[in-house]
């Protein structure tokens, strides 16, 4: 494309991605990349040009001040940034008085206050390149209506800026929602019992910092969209297909279990097909579960417009897949039978 | 298993007469070589537990939330194995050996939290083991020769459908008997072992040490 024309090659792509939910939302299990569909091709979002430049609002919240805030969203920053076997990196390029709004060219993180959506603590939105799928801009707001905290140990009753931020940020990066973990059901919404990674979309109760630390998913999901040698060398991969009489399981969630360390990475499968890949494996067997993504909102990981089949039961893969160092385990067929 | 080779090994020093004082004088001399193979059962271990935990949610309760659990053993197997061996003198002699079993990696699954049947997940283990040993002959002469013999070796197993190669130390340590079955410089006979077998690489659901029990029979010529 010719980037000295971008009124005419570029379009404005606003993804708002409801990230970290309190209180209402849905369970599953792995990681996605976000993507946009360019001439019939699904392209990766992600960004080309390095070090990622940012900035961030002036405006702190009833209990964080602006300082505490940028600290706090460097520090999440840094957490994607040191990611062993992934390459990226970013730059506070200071405060600013605007607002995290699409449009003005900066990539802006802050509060504002949204009273209007009492769920969503905090939401990124992107400017893209439709030709290439390449981020141009992105923006992020954490909601003010909710209580904040940066706390080393976290605060009772308030959420944590680390936390929400570091969530945001990976959408940022490219990341979508991952579906490792699990809710239950109760009066008001869906409370998360557990979650094993960083990017599942519903955040922890507030008072706690869990969410700071970078899982296996999230970790492998980053170094999937910006790999470095290591990563090209190291982990693999195992791809096939989930399929239920015959036909491919859009949506169906399978999730690669190590034997050895314990760590769990997700994908998705992505297509009529029912084609998965899931990349950033460690080396070793790995257990294959399967799962619908039957008790929450599909649209946090899926367009409205998908058809998810989530009639089917969880199950396990008979086979143990043993991923190679820099390579990957294809083919592997599994089977799904209707609830 | 163990049992039907310490059986024969039985059987093999029941039935020596005491006239194999006789032949004593013609059995291996320094410089003689011996050659044996036969099959060889390893027997199987367990590589441990693993659970699949999510990181809990503090307000839900307290320690991991367990999504399922696993359990890892690598079965018994019955593969070849095939020495071939030079004395030193009479009763010490050197020996390199190749083994080759395809053992099964076997993972239970059970208490999925969403309710998923409990299944095993499995594959085979191509295993090669090459070896080293110092074979001690307790009896210098007679065509009842027991044994003692320790060495290392090296681990080389290959998982089933991938490129992946395991590979590590081995030491072992055990003991056997071998009965010749002619008079002369050359003849057959059959020999007996056990044996542990220490592997700290190859296949293995868990990074600890291996410690598997051995057994083998096998026809052997001594030349």
């Amino acid at each position: 494309m010719n980037r000295a024309t971008p009124t005419v090659s570029r379009a404005l792509v606003v993804l708002l991605i409801v990230a970290c939910i309190a209180g209402s939302g849905e369970p599953a299990s792995a990681y996605l990349k976000l993507g946009t569909r360019v001439g019939g091709r699904l392209v990766t979002l992600k960004w080309e040009r390095f070090p990622i430049r940012y900035f961030v609002t002036n405006r702190g919240s009833a209990t964080v001040s602006p300082q505490q805030f940028q600290t706090a969203v460097a520090t999440a920053f840094s957490k994607w940034d040191t990611v062993p076997t992934a390459e990226l990196s970013q730059e506070f390029a200071g405060f600013t008085s605007a607002s995290p709004s699409l449009g003005d060219g900066m990539t802006t993180i802050g509060f504002v206050d949204r009273p209007d959506q009492d769920r969503v603590l905090g939401a990124t939105n992107f400017l893209i390149d439709t030709v290439d799928g390449e981020i141009i801009e992105s923006d992020i707001f954490l909601n003010s209506t909710f209580p904040y905290s940066v706390a080393a140990s976290g605060e009772v009753g308030r959420f944590d800026v680390e936390s929400i931020a570091l969530h945001e940020i990976g959408h940022l990066l490219g990341l979508g929602h991952s579906a490792i973990g699990e809710t239950e059901l109760r009066a008001g919404g869906r409370r998360v019992l557990g979650a094993e990674a960083v990017m599942f979309p519903i955040a922890f109760s507030s008072g706690t910092i869990e969410g700071r630390t970078l899982k296996a998913d999230d970790i492998a999901g980053i170094s999937d969209i910006y790999p470095n040698a290591l990563f090209r060398s190291e982990r693999g991969s195992i791809s096939g297909t989930v399929m239920k009489g015959g036909t491919g399981v859009f949506g169906a969630h399978v999730v690669a279990f190590n034997t050895r360390t314990g760590k769990l990475v997700g994908g998705f499968a992505l297509n009529q097909s029912g084609a998965f890949v899931i990349a950033g494996l460690e080396a070793g067997p790995h257990v294959l579960r399967v799962e619908p993504l039957d008790d929450g909102d599909i649209e946090s990981f899926f367009d409205r417009t998908l058809n998810v089949d989530v009639n089917f039961q969880v199950k396990f893969h008979d086979r143990l897949i043993v991923v190679p160092r820099g390579g990957g385990v294809s083919n592997v067929a599994i089977t799904v039978v209707p609830k | 298993m163990v049992r039907c080779v310490c059986l024969v090994t039985a059987l093999l020093s029941t039935s020596v007469p005491a006239h194999a004082q006789s032949v004593g004088r013609e059995t291996p001399r320094k410089g003689s070589l011996e050659l044996s193979g036969g099959a060889l059962w390893t027997g199987g271990t367990d590589q441990g537990n693993a659970t699949a935990t999510l990181t809990r949610n503090p307000s839900t309760g307290s320690g991991a939330f367990e999504l399922f659990r696993s359990d890892a053993t690598v079965g018994s197997v019955v593969g070849l194995q095939a020495r071939f061996g030079v004395y030193l003198s009479s009763s010490l002699s050197l020996e390199a050996g190749a083994q080759l079993a395809r053992p099964e990696l076997r993972v239970r699954l059970t208490g999925d939290s969403e309710g998923a049947p409990d299944v095993t997940a499995t594959e085979s283990i191509t295993s090669y083991v090459f070896t080293g040993s110092v074979v001690y002959h307790v009896r210098r002469s007679g065509r009842f020769r027991p044994f003692l013999l320790a060495g290392a070796g090296h681990v080389r197993d290959l998982h089933e459908g991938s490129d992946l190669v395991e590979t590590g130390p081995e030491y072992h340590a055990g003991g056997g008997v071998k009965f010749w079955l002619g008079n002369g410089r050359r003849k057959f006979g059959l020999r007996s072992d056990v044996g542990i077998s220490a592997r700290d690489g190859g296949v293995g659901a868990d990074e600890e040490r291996r410690i598997v029990p051995t057994a083998a029979i096998s026809l052997a010529y001594l030349f």
